[in-house]
């Protein structure tokens, strides 16, 4: 699953890959897990210079990796233990993505991200990196 | 034979000078409070103009960086040149000096104070660009203050 969190830690975009039913009480569990990594992500950040901050938090068997731009936005990824290089490869892929989307005037910076191109290109993001 | 434009396209800068001009006056002719419009329009252009600018970049250790960011890569993005001085008291106050100001630049007025009054106008818009990267960039309660 993949979110991007705003500022002030607002959710703005969040993608699963999954269809299932059963797996919205996942969603709702995979939701809190990358909320409470939001705080291992903030203690990282001051360590490190780079914009990638590889995995942040594990859980079971999910990791969480994090991605945080200049403007303190961040983008995580939950995931069962992708490679290094195809996770920052989507990463930086979406973070133009998101650039490309905030440039437009009539965007809100804080407010959830409802563009379907947007959508659309992420999920392609993803099936080109994660699979 | 004709000459085709490779590369990117490309406007003309002293096309946003004139528009920035018409919207001066516009708003000044025609609307109740035309700093505060002005102010926030510059406050949007900002913070967008900044998610872009810091791309490559990671996380601005101290505010001193994101002020020194500010006028040499922002102000060389929009402006062309970075900004001449930069003061500081170290306790929370940055004076930025541009001393040939784009957007004054070719205004022609006397010294007197009505023109500078006039000629305040036109900053309203830039003082809502500083705080709209500042805010992008972690400092969203900054106080923007323009002088001629």
């Amino acid at each position: 699953s993949f979110y991007i969190v705003g500022k002030k830690d607002n959710p703005l975009y969040e993608y699963t890959p999954s269809q299932k039913k059963e797996d919205l009480n996942l969603l709702q569990q995979n939701q809190f897990f990358v909320h409470a990594a939001l705080d291992m992500v903030d203690e990282e950040i001051w360590k490190t210079n780079s914009m990638y901050l590889k995995t942040v938090d594990k859980f079971n068997d999910k990791v969480i990796s994090a991605y945080v731009t200049a403007s303190h936005i961040r983008f995580m990824l939950l995931h069962e233990g992708k490679s290094e290089e195809s996770v920052k490869s989507f990463f930086l892929e979406v973070h133009e993505l998101y650039i490309k989307i905030m440039t437009n005037p009539l965007c809100d910076l804080d407010a959830p991200i409802v563009s379907p191109a947007f959508d659309t290109k992420v999920r392609a993001a993803a099936r080109k990196y994660f699979q | 034979q004709v000459m085709k434009m490779a590369g990117k396209r490309e406007v003309a800068e002293s096309c946003f000078d004139y528009l920035h001009f018409a919207v001066v006056d516009l708003l000044h002719s025609s609307r109740p409070t035309p700093e505060k419009e002005l102010e926030r329009m510059g406050f949007e252009v900002g913070q967008k103009l900044c998610e872009r600018y810091v791309r490559d970049r990671g996380f601005f250790a101290d505010e001193l960086e994101i002020i020194t960011f500010l006028c040499k890569d922002v102000w060389t993005e929009v402006y062309g040149k970075q900004m001449d001085k930069l003061r500081t008291n170290h306790k929370g106050v940055f004076e930025l000096q541009d001393l040939r100001f784009r957007a004054t630049l070719r205004l022609s007025a006397g010294n007197d104070k009505a023109s500078q009054e006039l000629a305040r106008r036109y900053l309203s818009f830039p003082a809502g660009l500083i705080r709209g990267a500042l805010a992008a960039l972690g400092l969203p309660s900054a106080h923007v203050r323009a002088d001629g």
